[in-house]
C-alpha cells in the first residue's frame, strides 16, 4: 500500500531522511518510533504530501506522491501534532466546517462516531473548553470526515492523561479493525505496543528496523530486554 | 466553498466582543478627534460682532460673505449688546452697518461707511479689519464698475430706464466674478478629497477625518490579516490539503472574509465621513477607497506570510502603519518634505489614495485592484508552497 524507495530529505546540508526503503501493508498499524530529531515527523509529512522528498520516491497504491498529490490526498486524513481546529468556534461548528469542505461527509455519519468516541456531549463545547483529551479526540475525527483508507498521526495524544490516552487508543484499535493503514508516532511505548502491529524505527534519518511487533523484540542487542517498552527504548537509544 | 470559509473566518474574527468594538471604536474615535478639531478651530477663530441697521440685500452679502471666512467667528446682534461684547472683550471687533449702506456703495460713497469697534484687549483686529473691508470695496468697486459702464455705454445706446437696470446688473455681476478676496494671512490647506477641494478656498478647513480613515483602515487590514499566522501555529495549514479542493480555495476563502470586514469597516468610516460632510462621495472615490482596502488586504496577506510570531507582526504592523502615514503626506503635504522623502512618499499607498482622491482619477484605483490581483496571486504561491 505504502512504498517509500531510495526515499531521502535535506533541509540545506542536514540530511533529516537517509535512504530509506520499507513497504506498509493495507491494514497495518504502523508505530513510527525515534528519538527527537529522528525524521519521524519530516517522514510523514512526505507520505502525507505535505512536504516533497529530496531524493527516491514513496507510492500509495501505486500513485507517486509528487505526481498525483489530489488523487493521494483524498486517501490521506492527517492528525497533525498540534490541534488543528478553530478553538473559538464550538466541536459541532468545526465538524460542521470541516464536513462541509470535505464534501462527502454527511452529519449522520461523523454524528455516530461522535456517539462511539463518547465526545456528542461535548459537541456544543467551544475548543478552548473541551478537556485535553476530547481535543485531541476531535482532532483525529475532523481527518475522517472524508473517509479516508490511511491515518497518518503525528504525537496525537501528546500532553493529555492516561485514561484519555487509553481511550484513544482504543477508538484507533477500533479504525484499525475496520481495515484503515495508520501510521503512528509517539514517544509512549505503552500506547505504541498496545495499538501497534508492526514498528518503523529511525535514527539519526537513518530507517534501524521496520517489522512486526514480534520482531522487535528479537532485534539486535537487545534480546534481553524485560519487556516491550525497555526493548524500545534501548533500540531508540 | 469559498464562501463556507469566508464566512467562518468572519465568525473567527467577530467572535469576541473586542472584535466587535474593532468595528465601531475607529468609527467613534475618529468622530470624537474629528469634533474635537472642530470645537478646537471655533475656538481659535477671532470673535466679531455685526450690527446691520441697514439689513439690505449688500449688508447681507458683506456679512455671509465675512462668515465663510474661516478666521473669524461672525454673531449678529444689536448695537447695545454689540458694544457690551466689545467693552467687556468677548469680541475682538464689532461692526456697525448703518442704514442707508446700500445706496452709498452703489453711489460710490466710500467714505465711513461703516462704523468699526475695536477692543483692547486684542490685536487680532486687523485681520478682521482686512477681511471686512475687502468685502465692502468688492461691493463698492462693483458697483463702480456698473456705474462707469452705464455711463460710457448707457447714455450713447440710449437705453430705457429698464434696459439700464439690466446692464447695470449684468456689469456688476461681471465685476463681482472677478472678485476672489484671500484675506491677508490665511493659509491654504487641502486634504484628500473633502470637500474643501471641490469648493471655494473660503469653504477650507483642516480635517482629520479622511487620513484618519486611511491610517484606521491599514491598521485593521493588518491586525485582521493575523489568520495565517495563527492557522501556521495551530497546525491547521498543513490539515487544509485534506479538506480544501485546493490551497488558493483555502486562501482565498479566508482573504475574502477579512476584505468582507474592511468592506463593513470602510462602509461605517465612509458613511460617516459623507453624513458629516468630510468626504465627497462619487464614483471614483468610491472605486478607490474600494482598490484602497483591496490592495491593503493583499498586502498584509503576502507580509503574514513572510512573518513567524505575532510579536513580530504587531511589530511590523506598528511600523508600516506609523512609517507610511507619516511618510505618506497623509497628515502634511508631502511636497513639504525633502526630496529623497518626498520620493519615498511614492511608495506610500496612502500617497496613492490622497492623489487619487484630489485627481479623481481612474488610473490609480485600477492599479490599486491591478497590484492586489498580483499580490494576491504570489502569497497564494508562496503560502501554497509552504503549506
Amino acid at each position: 500500500m505504502i512504498t517509500a524507495q531510495n526515499l531521502s530529505k535535506k533541509f540545506g546540508r542536514k540530511e533529516v531522511l537517509q535512504n530509506l526503503n520499507f513497504h506498509i501493508q493495507k491494514g497495518e498499524i504502523v508505530g513510527v518510533v525515534g528519538p527527537n530529531g529522528a525524521g519521524k515527523s519530516t517522514l510523514l509529512k512526505i507520505i502525507a504530501t505535505i512536504m516533497r522528498g529530496t531524493n527516491g520516491s514513496v507510492q500509495i497504491d501505486g500513485l507517486d506522491t509528487k505526481k498525483e498529490t489530489k488523487k493521494i490526498r483524498e486517501k490521506i486524513g492527517y492528525v497533525p501534532q498540534e490541534i488543528a481546529v478553530y478553538h473559538e468556534l464550538t466541536a459541532r461548528e468545526n465538524l460542521r466546517f470541516f464536513a462541509k469542505l470535505a464534501k462527502n461527509s454527511s452529519e449522520e455519519s461523523w454524528m455516530r462516531r461522535c456517539e462511539e468516541w463518547k465526545l456528542a456531549p461535548h459537541l456544543d463545547k467551544k475548543v478552548k473548553h473541551l478537556s485535553g483529551g476530547n481535543q485531541r479526540k476531535l482532532n483525529i475525527l475532523i481527518a475522517l470526515l472524508h473517509h479516508p483508507d490511511i491515518l497518518i498521526l503525528d504525537e496525537p495524544t501528546v500532553g493529555i492523561d492516561i485514561s484519555a490516552k487509553q481511550e484513544i487508543v482504543n477508538d484507533l484499535r477500533e479504525l484499525g479493525s475496520e481495515g484503515k493503514t495508520i501510521l503512528y508516532s509517539s514517544h509512549d511505548a505503552q500506547e505504541l505496543e498496545t495499538l501497534c502491529t508492526s514498528f518503523l524505527i529511525l535514527k539519526e534519518g537513518e530507517l534501524l528496523f521496520y517489522g512486526s511487533k514480534q520482531k522487535v523484540r528479537q532485534f539486535g542487542s537487545v534480546a534481553q530486554a524485560k519487556n516491550f517498552a525497555e526493548t524500545l527504548g534501548e533500540i531508540v537509544g | 466553498m469559498v464562501w463556507t470559509i469566508a464566512i467562518t473566518r468572519i465568525k473567527l474574527l467577530l467572535q469576541s466582543p473586542w472584535s466587535w468594538a474593532g468595528l465601531i471604536l475607529p468609527v467613534c474615535l475618529l468622530a470624537f478627534f474629528d469634533l474635537t478639531v472642530e470645537k478646537t478651530a471655533q475656538a481659535t477663530k477671532i470673535p466679531v460682532v455685526i450690527v446691520d441697521e441697514d439689513t439690505s440685500e449688500y449688508s447681507k452679502t458683506v456679512i455671509e460673505r465675512v462668515r465663510k471666512n474661516p478666521a473669524v467667528a461672525v454673531r449678529i446682534l444689536n448695537e447695545e449688546n454689540a458694544r457690551n461684547e466689545i467693552e467687556t472683550q468677548k469680541a475682538a471687533i464689532g461692526f456697525l452697518i448703518p442704514e442707508g449702506f446700500m445706496e452709498h456703495v452703489q453711489k460710490n460713497d466710500d467714505d465711513e461707511l461703516v462704523t468699526m469697534w475695536l477692543s483692547t484687549g486684542t490685536l487680532s483686529h486687523g485681520l478682521v479689519r482686512e477681511i471686512f473691508a475687502s468685502e465692502v470695496k468688492r461691493l463698492s468697486s462693483n458697483s463702480y464698475g456698473a456705474n462707469t459702464v452705464l455711463r460710457t455705454y448707457g447714455k450713447s445706446e440710449k437705453l430705457n430706464a429698464k434696459e439700464q437696470a439690466s446692464v447695470w446688473k449684468e456689469a456688476w455681476a461681471y465685476s463681482d466674478k472677478h472678485w476672489e478676496p484671500v484675506p491677508l494671512m490665511t493659509v491654504n490647506y487641502k486634504i484628500g478629497a473633502t470637500k474643501e477641494k471641490a469648493q471655494s478656498v473660503e469653504d477650507q478647513s483642516v480635517s482629520i477625518y479622511v487620513p484618519g480613515m486611511l491610517v484606521v483602515l491599514m491598521l485593521f487590514s493588518f491586525l485582521w490579516n493575523t489568520w495565517p499566522i495563527k492557522d501556521r501555529d495551530s497546525g491547521m495549514r498543513s490539515r487544509v490539503p485534506y479538506s480544501v479542493g485546493g490551497f488558493s480555495v483555502y486562501w482565498g476563502g479566508n482573504a475574502l472574509g477579512v476584505f468582507i470586514l474592511q468592506l463593513v469597516l470602510l462602509l461605517l468610516l465612509a458613511g460617516f465621513g459623507w453624513w458629516k460632510g468630510e468626504l465627497l462621495l462619487n464614483a471614483s472615490t468610491v472605486l478607490a477607497l474600494f482598490g484602497y482596502i483591496m490592495f491593503l488586504n493583499a498586502l498584509s496577506l503576502l507580509f503574514s506570510f513572510f512573518v513567524h510570531s505575532h510579536r513580530t507582526w504587531q511589530a511590523l504592523t506598528l511600523f508600516v502603519v506609523l512609517a507610511t502615514s507619516l511618510l505618506s503626506g497623509t497628515f502634511f503635504p508631502s511636497d513639504e518634505l525633502s526630496s529623497i522623502l518626498e520620493k519615498a512618499a511614492q511608495w506610500t499607498p496612502q500617497y496613492w489614495m490622497i492623489s487619487a482622491l484630489n485627481q479623481e482619477t481612474l488610473m490609480i484605483p485600477l492599479v490599486f485592484v491591478g497590484s492586489s490581483i498580483v499580490l494576491y496571486g504570489i502569497s497564494t504561491m508562496k503560502a501554497g508552497d509552504n503549506a
